[in-house]
């Protein structure tokens, strides 16, 4: 029956692909088959088994030579912990073993093996960072010695290869609690536990997906209050991975206490540090806060205690940068971090004080209902929630500016808003009342106290349940919200926040030399943005900066080379040529060829293929003039067009867009605006008055006033660019590329959007986004750090678009021309 | 009445008076789990040791404030009379 458990539990895992990115689908196998032979091994067996279970996870996450050089490098510090030597000589051993591991990997000292000091050594990491100090504090005082089994196990524990960030297992009680009571009420535990944590993690993808909402998008206090919230609420990822972590850790004997308990119903800063990540909790007052506290008492009990309170939120923010160091290869100070560990100890040694003086009363068992105290700690766990909303939003900001300009959102909106808010407070004050008032009374029986045999039937058929509907086909019959909350369930991609910023960063940040490099990305460090190399030259005009004539240099380790113009191109002259069809090529990154050679850029491939065919005879040639930059939006292409691209008489426009234009244009003018520049379009300095975006204002205050205009402006520009066009007789074109990463069938309602709006402003909408189909992303990206087209990318749009701008002579004005035997497709209608 | 005795019906009337004032005395035995069932905290422990340190004239180790040698009134006793042992130490 358990097995049976188990195995519904791992298929909803695998069904809703749980933390995949970590390599939980691939443990789970490992996991199962684990347990089945585990619990049918007799006694004895039982820990060497378990250590096997995690080496062979070791192995499948990893691969055998990783898994062999993390279990090298454990047992060595394994062996440190016990040479017959002083204590003091052994921590001195294992401090110099610890600096040459993290000589490593900070990649202070290179290795041939690449691996090490980033795949190796992050789980090194999370396995010994903090257990060799709990375990080296222990043996100090260890009354029964250990078994070697016992040992390894504590350090090998096989979770760990998928979660880093494990909680801190304290050897005392991992020793303590194995198989400590019947076997299967742990078995029944641990899997309840898992459960626990999948639903954690789904209710987490709801948060994450439907609650989210970048900083810009914030407008009135509704949004401030759910932007606030979301934060505190995504810790239900930590706690969920917690709760597998050690569910699993339960199905082989391993008795372990809860993780997390009821935490968004702390009502105080020292409830909080109680109920919150127990297992950290729980080290720093064994192995920094009583021993600190022994050494000062001598200043009395109460200074003893308030100063000792103070250096553990001192230590914790020095050890989350110590395990930062370990996982992420760098050792982050910030100040928002400080900050933020600064007001959680503040309101700790604030409660601690008060504690200390005004005593707090206990009860050994249920205390009695009293309505004034039950009111009371309803108010205090509102506050306490909303507290901790407000302190993980602004710890999660990327700066205290933007996070105020957040918050002064809040006077906006109408005043029901607020009267909403008080209304929804006292709403669910008494709701807190009543649960409490049912907690005391025992009723209803099943909900105060959720015992495990208790909860195994609605268990049963929630699990159940979300199996269901994790079946294809099963959502799309659901009624509308329950059919969304079950897509999302499922969704396994950024939100809509985190793509826009992953778009963000994928661009060259030209226009706002203040954005922070993204973390996540691994980039070596000649991998720098377009303005970071000497090819550019700022200007004061809307676009702020262009290319320098007659460059040569290197770019992303490939050759970037500019005309006499300025155009990342061959040399053209500025008179076309008798004979020749022109075409002038706008755009960003992608038309300008980040990454790859100027030969290998698409619309030299597009210009070279339709010469070869003479497609466009009875012209002698066709030439591509490329006057894309990197970073730059329709907004710059229109000033592009204007000032630049008219004077060589093109007879065609190729504005080259993608999905995510309106991102670029929202940057664009944020940039323009913000660093003053002369916009140079009365029509765009009109919105931008009546926005009240202006110089001076902070980044995310300029995109709040902007965003109502934004789609305003983007189509905007696209008019000026079409009627410039008209009127000097230039057919205008949008030509729609995809993002190395793009989902086209996810996008495909944004992509029409886009084109349509391309249509109504008088350009000519084609579109290459099936250009990818069947090429993974790491094949079309420059580098897997850099997502722009790779010189396979762009050969596969040259060849779509070919197929697609003669498959659209008619409407370019082409029909007239001779027919030529053109590739595939090419006979459809435009791509739209 | 031997001195563990004593000591452990000094240690439940403190405990009752400083940390339980509500509770009815009968309910705590010698037996009652304290620390590991969360009944006494970070802070409690840290007051019942200084308390323990004034009236008995023994010093406590940081390792031992902990529930193996502080989880009930038994305990507590007991591991006050090691510590009132010339040269005990808590392990």
């Amino acid at each position: 029956m358990l097995t049976l458990q188990l195995g519904v539990v791992l298929l909803l895992i695998r069904s809703y692909r749980i933390e995949q990115d970590f390599g939980l689908l691939q443990l789970l196998p490992v996991v199962f088959a684990g347990f089945v032979v585990h619990t049918w091994a007799p006694p004895r067996a039982r820990l060497p088994l378990f250590l096997g279970v995690s080496l062979a996870a070791f192995v499948v996450i990893l691969s055998p030579l990783q898994a062999m050089a993390l279990v090298g490098l454990g047992l060595g510090l394994i062996a440190i912990c016990h040479l017959p030597v002083s204590f003091g000589t052994r921590v001195g051993l294992l401090l110099l073993a610890g600096a040459g591991l993290a000589a490593i990997r900070a990649e202070l000292v290179l290795l041939p093996w690449k691996t090490i000091p980033t795949l190796v050594l992050p789980v090194l990491g999370a396995l010994f960072m903090f257990r060799l100090i709990v375990y080296m504090y222990d043996l100090r005082h260890e009354k029964q010695p250990a078994t070697v089994w016992q040992r390894l196990s504590y350090f090998f524990l096989l979770p760990n290869v998928c979660f880093l960030l494990f909680p801190v297992v304290d050897y005392k009680t991992f020793r303590r609690s194995y198989y400590d009571s019947d076997a299967t009420a742990i078995y029944r535990k641990g899997i309840h536990w898992m459960f626990r944590g999948v639903v954690h993690l789904l209710m987490y993808r709801l948060v994450y997906h439907h609650l989210v909402i970048p900083p810009h998008a914030v407008g009135d206090l509704a949004d401030v209050v759910r932007y606030t919230t979301s934060f505190w609420l995504l810790y239900m990822r930590i706690s969920g991975q917690f709760h597998m972590a050690i569910g699993m850790l339960c199905l082989f004997g391993f008795n372990l206490p809860e993780t997390n308990h009821l935490y968004y119903l702390t009502s105080s800063f020292t409830d909080l540090w109680r109920r919150t990540n127990i297992y950290w909790k729980d080290f720093m007052q064994k192995v920094f806060y009583y021993p600190m506290y022994t050494r000062l008492k001598g200043l009395g009990t109460m200074v003893a205690v308030l100063l000792a309170t103070a250096a553990i939120f001192l230590v914790t923010w020095l050890l989350h940068s110590y395990q930062w160091f370990w996982l992420r290869g760098d050792f982050p100070l910030r100040t928002i971090d400080a900050a933020f560990w600064g007001f959680i100890g503040f309101g700790v040694v604030v409660s601690v004080w008060l504690e200390m003086r005004r005593g707090k009363s206990r009860r050994l068992g249920r205390p009695a209902f009293s309505l004034a105290r039950a009111t009371s700690r309803s108010f205090k766990t509102l506050a306490m929630f909303a507290t901790m909303s407000i302190l993980w939003s602004f710890w999660s900001s990327s700066s205290v500016r933007e996070w105020l300009d957040v918050f002064s959102r809040a006077a906006a909106g109408p005043p029901r808003q607020l009267v909403l808010l008080v209304l929804a407070t006292l709403a669910l004050a008494a709701l807190g009342v009543g649960a409490q008032y049912a907690e005391s009374a025992g009723w209803p029986k099943w909900m105060p106290r959720l015992s495990l045999a208790r909860a195994r039937v609605p268990a049963a058929v929630a699990a159940l349940g979300l199996l269901v509907v994790a079946q294809p086909g099963v959502q799309g019959r659901l009624w509308g919200p329950v059919g969304a909350v079950a897509a999302s369930f499922g969704h396994i991609g950024p939100n809509e926040a985190d793509e826009e910023r992953e778009t963000l960063g994928y661009y060259e940040d030209l226009l706002d030399t203040q954005q922070e490099a993204r973390p996540g990305y691994d980039r070596p460090e000649d991998w720098v943005t377009l303005e970071e190399t000497d090819a550019v030259l700022k200007t004061n005009d809307l676009p702020g900066v262009e290319l320098l004539p007659d460059y040569v240099g290197s770019f992303k380790r490939k050759t970037l080379r500019t005309n006499r113009w300025g155009l990342r191109d061959r040399e053209y002259d500025r008179e076309k040529p008798a004979g020749t069809y022109r075409v002038a090529v706008l755009g960003g990154s992608h038309a300008m060829g980040s990454g790859v050679e100027n030969e290998e850029i698409f619309e030299n491939l597009i210009e070279a293929e339709l010469n070869r065919l003479r497609a466009l005879a009875p012209f002698d040639s066709v030439e591509f003039l490329n006057f894309s930059m990197a970073g730059f939006s329709v907004l710059q292409s229109m000033h592009v067009l204007d000032t630049k691209a008219v004077e060589f008489q093109p007879d065609m426009v190729l504005c080259v867009i993608h999905v995510n234009e309106d991102i670029m244009v929202r940057r664009a003018l944020r940039a323009a605006v913000g660093q003053g520049r002369d916009l140079g379009y009365q029509w765009l300095e009109d919105i931008v008055a009546l926005s009240g975006a202006r110089s001076g204002m902070s980044t995310t205050k300029l995109e709040q006033r902007i965003e109502p205009y934004l789609l305003e402006v983007m189509e905007g520009a696209m008019r000026a660019i079409a009627e410039t066009s008209r009127r000097r007789g230039i057919v205008p074109v949008a030509l729609y590329v995809p993002l190395t990463r793009e989902d086209i069938e996810r996008s495909a309602t944004r992509r029409e959007s886009i084109l349509r709006m391309a249509g109504r402003a008088g350009l000519i909408p084609l579109s290459v986004h099936e250009a990818y189909v069947g090429h993974p992303p790491s094949a079309l990206m420059v580098a897997e750090w850099d997502a722009h087209p790779s010189a396979l990318a762009h050969r596969l749009i040259a060849d779509q678009a070919v197929s697609v701008i003669l498959g659209a002579r008619s409407s370019l004005g082409f029909a007239d021309m001779e027919t030529v035997s053109i590739p595939d497709n090419a006979d459809k209608e435009p791509n739209r | 009445m031997s001195d563990r005795e004593r000591i452990v019906g000094e240690v439940k009337g403190y405990l009752l008076e400083e940390f339980l004032p509500e509770e009815d005395p009968g309910s705590l035995t010698d037996d009652t789990s304290l620390v590991s069932s969360g009944v006494l905290d970070s802070i409690a422990l840290v007051k019942l040791v200084a308390h323990l340190e004034e009236t008995y004239g023994v010093e406590l180790e940081a390792h031992e404030m902990s529930a193996d040698y502080l989880d009930t009134p038994a305990m507590i006793a007991e591991t006050v009379e090691q510590r009132k042992e010339p040269g005990g130490g808590g392990g």
